[in-house]
């Protein structure tokens, strides 16, 4: 009786956490108890890759997340994204009754999955890589000051940014292109723009909007770069891993752009006394 | 001449524990703690170790061990000994650990039987008494009782307590302390209460149950379940009715716990006896003033002294009255 107690209880959650994301994540890459990169002053209990992504789990009887945030900066800055997660037992996780250090995780973006008596492993937080997560307290933060309809919006947005950021930066980009759509509607409606304007494309639309809205310049230019910046970023598919990280960069930078473009062109619509008829989709 | 000790910066990585390491239990809320503290500041106090076959074997410093090479130090710094004696290799654990964060006393009794193995191999067979065992292990001899109370312990129960201490401590119900507090008492019971214990796994089962439920409050009160049992000598209570009492309290098919029989039949007794050494020192006192050459007693006293005349008056009235 001379070692560890706990050590064979974390063996068996190791081994049963590993064959279970050996299925999920596939079998060419796995390594035990290696460093991923010497930058990253974490040295996870396992980790694979699948594509550009590493999957790095830690085995704990515990909840505890602080390793993940001790190395959390050197993982976001890290050339190739890294997707990390928590490996432990149910019964761990069952002890968390009110959920507060589950939900703390999650806040984190870290993964977890459970283990259960019988070897049973479940997936209680899916696992995405971390440069590619914000938290919801962080989305509230950027969104506090837009109007109801678009904050339901940008939380949908951000639900599909989660999944996938490419598909999440198009829905972005999608609910700036309405708000532009209904201030034309409304400038036509004023006089303000022919209505021929309203078949334009959303570019045309704001080109048209900046000529005739002085006050209201900054906005339009706003929105003139955003779509200039970010409107062909997710259509040719990254080759390498390095790329894909630097595309989750920029759909993340695009998002946040998207949300304060929005801001921008309410405040303008506001200054203006239009009533904006969002249809998002 | 064994060389000295050197500092040197060492791989994680070449570094294997030391299987005589007595710490059964790593918690992982410990080591988060250590772990943060370790990557803002490094390791500063360093490891140590020893060299054997081109590896180096832990003496001490596990758990920084450890959390260096889940933060992917590349070295961490570590005195490197002499390989010790089999014994001093277990020693040097026990005495480093006696002057800082003193161990789970399981993890200690674990390791006591191999410290007096090790011992009379290199005495000629003899094994250690008590005042040797504290002296080479730092450990006092109240420790040591208590480690001998554990390892008393039936596997059931040493497996129990296991169970729980391997959990964070906030989730354990069981402690060590508890187990040595009963231990302690079902022995001072089979002492003095013979046949007041029919079944000792039974007795602890019981027991175990109602602290679970909350039945027995609080560890401590097993030091009344002594009283209990010493009762019949120290405060002359029957001993039918201690030994009543004390199946009542082993019995699991009941919710009676310690301190309610306690309060209701025995505390009167041990207050009884309190009160009467009490009066005996006042007594004593009170013949000294009213002796020749004592200075008057001051008005505070004399208030009180009349006071307590009157009560004791009262008492004694009572008392005679119950006695016709």
């Amino acid at each position: 009786m001379s070692t560890d107690i706990n050590a064979a209880r974390k063996a068996r959650i190791e081994a049963a956490a590993l064959e279970y994301c050996k299925q999920r994540f596939g079998r060419k890459v796995v390594k035990i108890g290696e460093e991923i990169h010497r930058s990253i002053k974490w040295r996870p209990s396992f980790y694979l890759s699948k594509g550009p992504v590493i999957f790095a789990v830690e085995v704990e009887e515990s909840l505890d997340g602080t390793i993940f945030k001790l190395s959390d900066n050197e993982i976001r800055q890290f050339a190739q994204p890294i997707a990390v997660c928590l490996a432990c037992s149910l019964d761990v996780f069952q002890a968390d009754a009110k959920q507060a250090k589950v939900k703390e995780l999650k806040r984190n973006g870290i993964g977890l999955i459970t283990v259960d008596e019988s070897d049973g492993v479940a997936t209680q937080i899916p696992c995405i890589p971390l440069a590619q997560h914000f938290s919801e307290e962080f989305l509230m933060e950027k969104l506090r000051d837009l109007p109801p309809r678009l904050k339901v919006a940008f939380r949908t947005a951000h639900e599909s940014f989660t999944v996938n950021p490419g598909p999440g930066l198009q829905e972005a980009s999608q609910i700036v292109e309405a708000i532009v759509d209904a201030l034309a509607l409304e400038a036509i409606k004023a006089g303000k723009l022919p209505s021929s304007a309203v078949n334009s494309g959303a570019a045309d639309k704001i080109d048209a909007l900046y000529d005739v809205f002085k006050q209201q310049r900054a906005a339009f230019g706003g929105a003139r770069s955003f779509f200039k910046t970010y409107r062909n970023v997710t259509s040719h598919p990254a080759r390498s891993a390095k790329e894909v990280m630097h595309r989750i960069n920029v759909c993340r930078d695009g998002f946040f752009e998207a949300v304060r473009i929005s801001r921008e062109l309410s405040q303008a619509a506001k200054s203006l006394s239009y009533t904006l008829k969002l249809h998002l989709g | 001449m064994s060389k000295a000790p050197q500092l040197r910066n060492i791989s994680p990585d070449q570094i294997v524990r030391n299987s005589d390491n007595p710490r059964l239990f790593f918690r992982p809320e410990e080591m988060s703690t250590l772990m943060a503290s370790i990557k803002r500041h490094g390791v500063q106090v360093p490891i140590t170790v020893y060299e054997e076959g081109g590896t180096y074997i832990l003496i001490d410093g596990e758990r920084r061990w450890r959390c260096a090479g889940k933060l992917n130090f590349k070295t961490v710094p570590a005195i490197v000994q002499p390989k010790p004696s089999p014994l001093d290799n277990l020693l040097l654990m026990f005495n480093i650990h006696a002057l800082r964060e003193q161990w789970d006393y399981l993890t200690i009794a674990n390791k006591l039987p191999l410290v007096i193995q090790r011992f009379a191999a290199q005495n000629e067979g003899r094994e250690p008494n008590e005042i040797e065992l504290s002296e080479i292990t730092g450990l006092s001899r109240g420790q040591i009782r208590r480690c001998h109370f554990l390892l008393g312990l039936p596997d059931k129960y040493m497996e129990m307590l296991l169970g729980e201490l391997a959990l964070p401590k906030s989730r354990q119900q069981l402690s060590e302390d508890f187990f040595i507090e009963m231990e302690k008492a079902l022995r001072t019971v089979s002492n003095r209460i013979p046949g007041a214990v029919s079944n000792s796994d039974i007795a602890r089962d019981a027991l175990i149950k109602k602290f679970r439920e909350n039945t027995i409050g609080n560890i401590t009160d097993f030091r009344k379940l002594s009283k209990i049992a010493t009762s019949v000598v120290n405060v002359g209570v029957q001993q039918q009715q201690a030994k009543k009492a004390i199946r009542e309290i082993l019995s699991p098919s009941n919710k009676v716990g310690i301190q309610a029989v306690f309060s209701a039949h025995f505390e009167i007794h041990y207050d009884e006896r309190k009160l009467t050494l009490n009066l005996r020192s006042i007594a004593d006192f009170l013949e000294s003033i009213a002796s020749n050459g004592h200075a008057p007693p001051g008005e505070p006293l004399v208030g009180l002294l009349r006071k307590v005349h009157v009560l004791i008056g009262r008492v004694l009235k009572k008392a005679d009255e119950h006695r016709h």
